[in-house]
């Protein structure tokens, strides 16, 4: 025998889909002779309806807004030559990152000692041969490797302190 | 496109249809915002982070493989958004809730403007006092209801973008299901917890 308790804790599971509640048929039931559930019932179907009904959609123009930020975005990718998938350092935010200064002028100093002025560039233009205290190619590399943000994982094994800034991914290529 | 699912929608775009992006904007643009704006509680900055989101889903295309919905994908990207930046009102927020000279109620209002007297004989659930209610209620309840009963989501793809186990799922959709009733509640009775 199914309480006026457990109705209402599962009448909501219940509406969802009645057919396929198991105690469907308990609950119809008793709602038939308890007003008071009944009454309770129908409260929750009105806020069920009331939901579906406070979506919210963004304001007029939205979608031209972001047209626009994406024009910018695509016009940066081309003016770099990245292919969509190198994440370009953010210049101004990562300047305010003195731990991240420290590992660049650290990456910088041991491949400045690791690359003798044989290495070959690595496509990238306009650098000239490593000199000392100029930040070599693969520096440079590293400089931008580091901003990769480590989301390259799937949505499931996203780490709760290290969220920020996380894209999911599937796999990694 | 229209009858394409959005993990073919997302092929396309990653095989260089830019009409696809579009495709996954239209589709996605009002779920996520609802999603986005009932967890910060401001449109203007829902807004922005909703644009956000869509500028990564552009920047990181190629990035998405099938093994995943492409609907988890997105929503995650918007929830970590929603996240960092939830974290970051809480480390910045200096509020002053205590009441100012003259007033004999706290200086925020935690949302729920009640309706004005006549309009206490319609019925409960108007769409205003929901939203209300909605606002009230804590992150991780709020949460669950945005994705189960405004976005409805399925159990597993909440399980999916929340990273807790079902019976958790369950468990708290019920709970946030009975703490929204109670808000409603008090708030028709002209009480507050």
């Amino acid at each position: 025998m199914i309480n006026c308790e457990q109705v209402l804790q599962e009448y909501w599971n219940w509406i969802e889909n009645p057919d396929a509640h198991p105690d469907s048929l308990p609950i119809r039931e008793h709602l038939e002779h308890c007003s008071s559930c009944a009454a309770a019932g129908e409260e929750i179907r009105q806020l069920r309806s009331a939901l579906h009904e406070v979506r919210d959609t963004p304001s007029a123009g939205f979608e031209a807004r972001l047209r626009e930020r994406l024009d910018a975005v695509r016009a940066g990718e081309q003016e770099t030559d990245q292919p969509a998938n190198v994440i370009r350092m953010d210049r101004s935010s990562f300047w305010k990152r003195p731990l991240a200064l420290v590992a660049t002028g650290a990456a910088a100093v041991l491949l400045i000692g690791l690359i003798g002025p044989d290495r070959e560039e690595e496509g990238l233009p306009g650098l000239d041969a490593p000199v000392p205290g100029r930040m070599t190619a693969a520096g440079v590399q590293a400089e931008r490797e580091w901003q990769v943000e480590d989301s390259l994982r799937g949505p499931a094994s996203v780490d709760q302190e290290s969220r920020e800034d996380v894209i999911p991914v599937s796999t990694a290529p | 496109m229209k009858n394409a699912t959005d993990e073919e929608v997302i092929a396309r775009l990653q095989a260089g249809d830019d009409a696809a992006y579009d495709e996954l904007v239209a589709r996605y643009k009002d779920r996520l915002f609802t999603f986005i704006r009932y967890m910060v509680k401001e449109r203007t900055l829902a807004e922005d982070l909703l644009q956000e989101t869509f500028i990564r889903l552009w920047k990181y295309r190629m990035k998405y493989r099938e093994i995943a919905r492409f609907s988890t994908w997105i929503y995650t990207i918007a929830g970590n958004l929603v996240r960092s930046e939830m974290r970051r009102k809480s480390r910045d927020l200096r509020v002053d809730i205590e009441p100012k000279e003259g007033e004999d109620r706290p200086a925020v209002e935690l949302v729920d403007k009640a309706p004005p007297v006549d309009a206490q004989v319609h019925s409960r659930m108007t769409i205003e006092r929901v939203r209300a209610a909605i606002d009230r209620l804590p992150e991780e309840f709020r949460e669950v209801i945005i994705l189960r009963e405004l976005e409805e989501l399925s159990y597993e793809e909440i399980v999916e973008l929340i990273s807790v186990p079902l019976g958790t799922v369950k468990s708290r959709i019920n709970r946030a299901r009975a703490r929204l009733r109670e808000l409603l509640t008090e708030e028709s009775r002209g009480s507050r917890p």
